[in-house]
C-alpha cells in the first residue's frame, strides 16, 4: 500500500512539472505587457516599466523566468496579486475555508441523496421506488444547478422566508446553497449506482449467494455494493475537484466568497499571478483527489490491490 | 494611476448590466440577460409576499445595527490607495477628510479643519485644525498626521491608484505648529479645493501607517464615526461605532453615529442584492438592476438617488481620425444619437440623459452646454451639406466613399447595448458602424493610437480640471484625451483655470471651456452617473459624497 501510494506520488511530479508549465505560459499568452497594464494612465517611462518589469519577474529569458517562478513554487510564494497588494497564497488562503465548507456541504448532499436513492433504484429496478428516483435523477441532471439554485432562492429565501437568501454568516445558509451544488451529483451518482448495481445482481455469484440463503441485506453491502461502487468512487473524486473550483455560479447568486468567484473576478482583472496560482491550486487539487481514488478502489477491491505489489 | 479622483471606469452606477473589468464583477452568468429575466421573476414573486421581518439587529434606542449590499470587493481600505469607487463609503464611515462638501451645496464645511486659506497661486493651502480630535487608535489629529496622511500619499510603496491623482502636484506639507499645516504644490492646483473632500484624501493615523506598513490596507485607523472591525474578502466588512465622534462636518450632524454598526455585504450579483433586500437580510441595496428597483419600489421599499458629479457616460467622438475630422459629422453623430431612446430601452427609463461634457452637479456644467439633441432631418441636413449624400444603398457616400465609423467599445465595462443600439440609430442616419470590442485596460493603448472613430467612457470626479485628463492635448498618446482632441486655446484655459483659486470665476472659466468642448462635438453624452439606492422604509438619514456615494454618519434603521 505504502509502495502504491509513493509510487503514485513519484509518478504526480512530472504531471505538476507539465501543469507549472502551462500556468506558467498563461502569463506570456495574455496579450500585452503586465507593466504597462498596471502602469496604464500614468505615462510611464520606459525605465518605469523596465524596473515594474523586474519587480514582477518579468525580465531575462524565458527560460530565466520560468526558472525563478520554479524556484519561488518551491518556496510556497505565489506571488503578489496585482489587484490586490496581498499574496496570492494568502488570498486563497481566505477563500479556501467558503469553498471546502461549500464542496463538503454538496458532497454530503450528493452522497445523502445520490446512494440511498441509487440502492432502492437498482435493487428493485422498474419498481415505483426506482420510477420515482429515475425521474427525480433525470431532472437533477437536466436542471442546471445555478437555475436551481435562483428557483430555491425565489422559493425558501424570497416567498416563504425559511432560509437565508444570502450564503454565508450562519449554519443555515449553506443549506441552500449545498442542495442547489449537490443535487446534479446525486443524480448522477444515483444513476450510476443503480445501473452498476442493476448489472451486479444479474451475476451468477450473486445467484449462489442468494441461494446460500443470504439475508438481502448482507447480500447488498457485502456482495453486491463493493463490486458496484467502483465507478460511483471515482465520479465522487472527480466531482469532488470540480466542486471545489466549479461552484462560481453558486457562489456569485448566494454572494458567497470563494475560488470560483475569485478566480472568475480575477481573470476580469487580468490579474495573473491570482489565476496563475488558483489554477496551479486547482490541478494540484485534482491530482491528490485521483491518488486518493485509486487508493479507495484498493481498499474495496482486494484484486486492484494484489496488483499494486506486482 | 488615472488622472484625477476615483479611478474612472471603476464605478459602476446602479443597475447597469455590466461589469468594469478592471474593478467591477457583475456578469458571471452572462450578463445582462440571464440576470435581468431573473431579476423580474423575483421582483414578481416579491411583491406578492411582501411580509417584512424586523430590521437589523434590534435593540434599544442607538444600539440598531444594519447591513448594507456593496457590489465591488474593495482592493485596498487604505484611502492612499484604493482605486474602486464604491470603497470610498466604507471610507466615508472610517474616516474624516480636512475639509468637507455636498452635491448641491456650494459650501465648503469644516471637518478635521476649522478653516483653511488658499495663496493667490493656487500653490499654497493652510490649514487651521481642530483640536481634541483623536484617532480610533488614541492617536492625537495634529499637523504631524496631516503629514503623514499626504505623505503616505505620494510614497511610491503605497501605490496609489487614485488619491494621488486627486493630490495632484504633491510637494510637501508644512508643520507650522500641532494645528497649523501647510500644504504646498510645486504647481498652480485649484482643484485641490474639491480633492480635499474626497475621501481618498482623507486623514489616517500615523502611529498606524507606521504599525501596519503595507498591511494598513486591511487595518484601516481614522477619525471617522465608525471604527473598523473586520474585513472578510468577497464577504463581508464590519465598522462599529465610534462613541467619542463629535467632530463631523454640520450637515452630518457632528455628534456619534445612531448606528451601532455596519455590515458592508459584498454582493457582486445584483440580483442577489435584491433577493436579500426583500428578505431583510440587507437594509441598503444598490447597484440593483433597474426592474428590481422599480419593482422594490412598487412593494414599498424606499429609492433614493445621487447624481455623481465628473463626466456622464458618453461616446467620445476622434477627431482626427476620417470621417469624423470633420466638424460636421461629429455634430451629425450628435443629433443623429436619441440617448433617451437608449436609456429607456437599456434601463427602463431609471436615469436622466446627459447632454453635456459634465454632469449637472459638477462645478462648470451650464445649460448653454446642452446643443444638441435627438433631430433626423438636423443629422441628415448637415451630412448634405458636407457632401455624404445619400444614393442607391442606406449608406451614404462621397465621392465613392462610404460613410463609415469605427467603433472600438470596452467590452463588460457598461456600454455593450449603448453600442449597439448607436449603431442602429447611426445606420438610419445613413452610417455605417462596425463595432469591435476590446477589453480594458487593454483597450486604452487602442484609444490612445487613434484607430477609432468611436470611443466609450465615463469618469467619476469632484472637480472640473478632469478637463485636463480628457481634452487637453498632453494626454492624446497616453492619456485619456481618447477624442484626440488638439486645440492649444483649451490648453491654456484649462490651465489658466486650475491657477485660478476664486471660485466663482473658475467656474465661469470652465462654463466656458464646457461650450467650446460642445461646440467642437467632442463626446456624445449619453447618461448622467447616478447612484440608485433602495432601502428598507424604516432606514432614514443617508447622505451622499459629491460622488454619489451614501454617507452613514446619521442613518437609523
Amino acid at each position: 500500500m505504502t509502495g502504491f501510494i509513493l509510487r503514485r506520488l513519484a509518478m504526480a511530479v512530472p504531471v505538476l512539472f507539465g501543469i507549472t508549465l502551462l500556468v506558467f505560459s498563461i502569463l506570456h499568452l495574455i496579450p500585452g505587457n503586465p507593466a504597462q497594464i498596471l502602469l496604464f494612465g500614468s505615462s510611464p517611462t520606459p525605465q518605469q516599466i523596465a524596473s515594474l518589469d523586474k519587480q514582477l519577474g518579468l525580465s531575462g529569458s524565458i527560460v530565466s523566468q520560468y526558472w525563478n517562478y520554479l524556484v519561488q513554487l518551491l518556496h510556497g510564494n505565489l506571488g503578489f496579486s496585482y489587484s490586490s497588494h496581498q499574496t496570492v497564497a494568502a488570498e486563497i488562503g481566505s477563500q479556501l475555508p467558503y469553498t471546502i465548507n461549500l464542496a463538503l456541504g454538496g458532497l454530503a448532499v450528493a452522497l445523502g441523496v445520490g446512494v440511498p436513492v441509487g440502492i432502492v433504484s437498482g435493487v428493485r429496478p422498474g419498481g415505483v421506488a426506482d420510477k420515482l428516483a429515475t425521474g427525480v435523477a433525470v431532472l437533477g441532471v437536466a436542471i442546471p444547478y445555478f437555475w436551481l439554485a435562483i428557483l430555491l432562492v425565489l422559493l425558501f429565501a424570497v416567498k416563504l422566508r425559511l432560509l437565508p437568501a444570502l450564503g454565508t454568516g450562519s449554519v443555515q445558509a449553506l443549506i441552500l446553497p449545498a442542495i442547489s451544488l449537490g443535487w446534479g451529483f446525486a443524480a448522477i451518482i444515483a444513476r450510476l449506482l443503480r445501473n452498476n448495481l442493476i448489472e451486479v445482481y444479474q451475476r451468477p455469484y450473486m445467484l449462489v449467494a442468494r441461494a446460500k440463503g443470504l439475508s438481502e441485506w448482507r447480500l447488498l453491502w457485502q456482495h453486491a455494493m463493493r463490486n458496484a461502487v467502483g465507478s460511483t468512487v471515482t465520479i465522487v473524486g472527480l466531482q469532488f475537484g470540480y466542486l471545489l473550483a466549479g461552484a462560481v455560479a453558486i457562489e456569485v447568486i448566494f454572494g458567497r466568497p470563494g475560488l470560483g468567484a475569485f478566480l472568475v473576478a480575477r481573470i476580469q482583472e487580468k490579474d495573473v499571478p491570482s489565476i496563475q496560482g488558483v489554477v496551479l491550486f486547482v490541478a494540484v487539487v485534482y491530482l491528490v483527489a485521483n491518488l486518493l481514488v485509486d487508493v479507495a478502489h484498493g481498499l474495496l477491491d482486494p484484486r486492484i490491490r494484489r496488483s499494486w505489489s506486482r | 494611476m488615472v488622472g484625477k479622483s476615483a479611478m474612472p471606469g471603476n464605478g459602476r452606477p446602479a443597475g447597469l448590466p455590466a461589469g468594469s473589468p478592471l474593478l467591477g464583477r457583475r456578469t458571471f452568468l452572462g450578463g445582462a440577460a440571464t440576470l435581468g429575466a431573473y431579476g423580474v421573476l423575483a421582483g414578481t414573486l416579491a411583491a406578492c409576499s411582501e411580509s417584512s421581518t424586523p430590521g437589523g439587529t434590534a435593540g434599544g434606542g442607538g444600539t440598531k445595527s444594519l447591513s448594507v449590499g456593496v457590489f465591488q470587493n474593495p482592493d485596498s481600505l487604505d484611502p492612499g490607495q484604493t482605486g474602486l469607487i464604491t470603497v470610498s463609503q466604507v471610507l466615508g464611515a472610517i474616516f474624516d477628510t480636512l475639509m468637507w462638501k455636498f452635491p448641491n451645496d456650494p459650501t465648503y464645511y469644516p471637518g478635521l479643519a476649522e478653516s483653511y486659506t488658499v495663496s493667490a497661486d493656487a500653490k499654497t493651502y493652510t490649514f487651521k485644525l481642530r483640536k481634541g480630535v483623536k484617532f480610533h487608535d488614541g492617536t492625537p489629529f495634529n499637523a504631524a498626521a496631516v503629514k503623514a496622511s499626504f505623505d503616505h500619499i505620494v510614497n511610491p510603496k503605497t501605490k496609489s491608484l487614485s488619491a494621488i491623482g486627486a493630490l495632484g502636484p504633491y510637494q510637501e506639507t508644512k508643520v507650522i505648529d500641532d494645528f497649523t499645516a501647510q500644504v504646498v504644490f510645486s504647481a498652480a492646483n485649484a482643484a485641490f479645493v474639491n480633492e480635499m473632500t474626497q475621501p481618498t484624501l482623507a486623514m489616517s493615523s500615523p502611529a498606524a501607517l507606521k504599525k501596519y506598513g503595507t498591511g494598513y490596507d486591511t487595518h484601516p485607523v481614522g477619525t471617522g464615526p465608525f471604527k473598523f472591525k473586520q474585513f472578510i474578502n468577497n464577504d463581508r466588512i464590519v465598522v462599529v461605532r465610534n462613541p467619542d465622534y463629535n467632530w463631523g462636518p454640520k450637515p452630518l450632524g457632528s455628534g456619534p453615529a445612531k448606528l451601532s454598526q455596519i455590515t458592508f455585504r459584498i454582493l457582486p450579483d445584483p440580483s442577489s442584492q435584491a433577493n436579500a433586500l426583500t428578505t431583510n437580510e440587507i437594509q441598503i441595496a444598490q447597484n440593483l438592476n433597474p426592474g428590481d428597483v422599480n419593482s422594490a419600489v412598487q412593494s414599498g421599499k424606499k429609492k433614493l438617488t445621487a447624481l455623481s458629479s465628473g463626466m456622464p457616460y458618453c461616446i467620445m467622438i476622434n477627431a482626427q481620425k476620417p470621417p469624423t475630422n470633420e466638424l460636421a459629422v461629429r455634430q451629425a453623430i450628435e443629433y443623429a444619437t436619441n440617448n433617451k431612446a437608449i436609456i429607456d430601452t437599456l434601463f427602463k427609463g431609471l436615469y436622466t440623459p446627459a447632454d453635456s461634457v459634465l454632469t449637472p452637479v459638477t462645478q462648470g456644467y451650464a445649460k448653454d452646454q446642452a446643443l444638441y439633441s435627438f433631430n433626423a432631418a438636423k443629422a441628415a441636413s448637415l451630412l448634405d451639406g458636407a457632401g455624404w449624400k445619400k444614393g442607391s444603398g442606406a449608406v451614404r457616400t462621397r465621392g465613392g466613399q462610404p460613410l463609415s465609423l469605427e467603433f472600438i467599445n470596452i467590452s463588460n465595462f457598461g456600454f455593450d447595448g449603448i453600442s449597439q443600439l448607436m449603431q442602429a440609430q447611426l445606420a438610419s442616419a445613413g452610417f455605417k458602424v462596425t463595432i469591435t470590442d476590446q477589453a480594458f485596460p487593454a483597450v486604452g493603448t487602442t484609444y490612445n493610437q487613434g484607430k477609432h472613430n468611436l470611443a466609450d467612457w465615463f469618469y467619476y470626479d469632484v472637480d472640473p480640471y478632469l478637463f485636463n485628463s480628457v481634452f487637453s492635448s498632453g494626454q492624446i498618446k497616453a492619456g485619456f484625451n481618447w477624442e484626440h482632441y488638439d486645440n492649444p486655446a483649451v490648453d491654456k484655459a484649462i490651465a489658466a483655470a486650475n491657477q485660478d483659486p476664486d471660485t466663482s470665476s473658475r467656474t465661469a472659466k470652465y462654463e466656458a471651456i464646457g461650450l467650446t468642448l460642445a461646440k467642437s462635438a467632442t463626446i456624445v453624452p449619453i447618461y448622467n452617473l447616478e447612484s440608485i439606492v433602495v432601502t428598507q422604509p424604516s432606514v432614514t438619514g443617508i447622505k451622499f459624497t459629491s460622488t454619489g456615494q451614501p454617507l452613514f454618519h446619521q442613518v437609523s434603521a
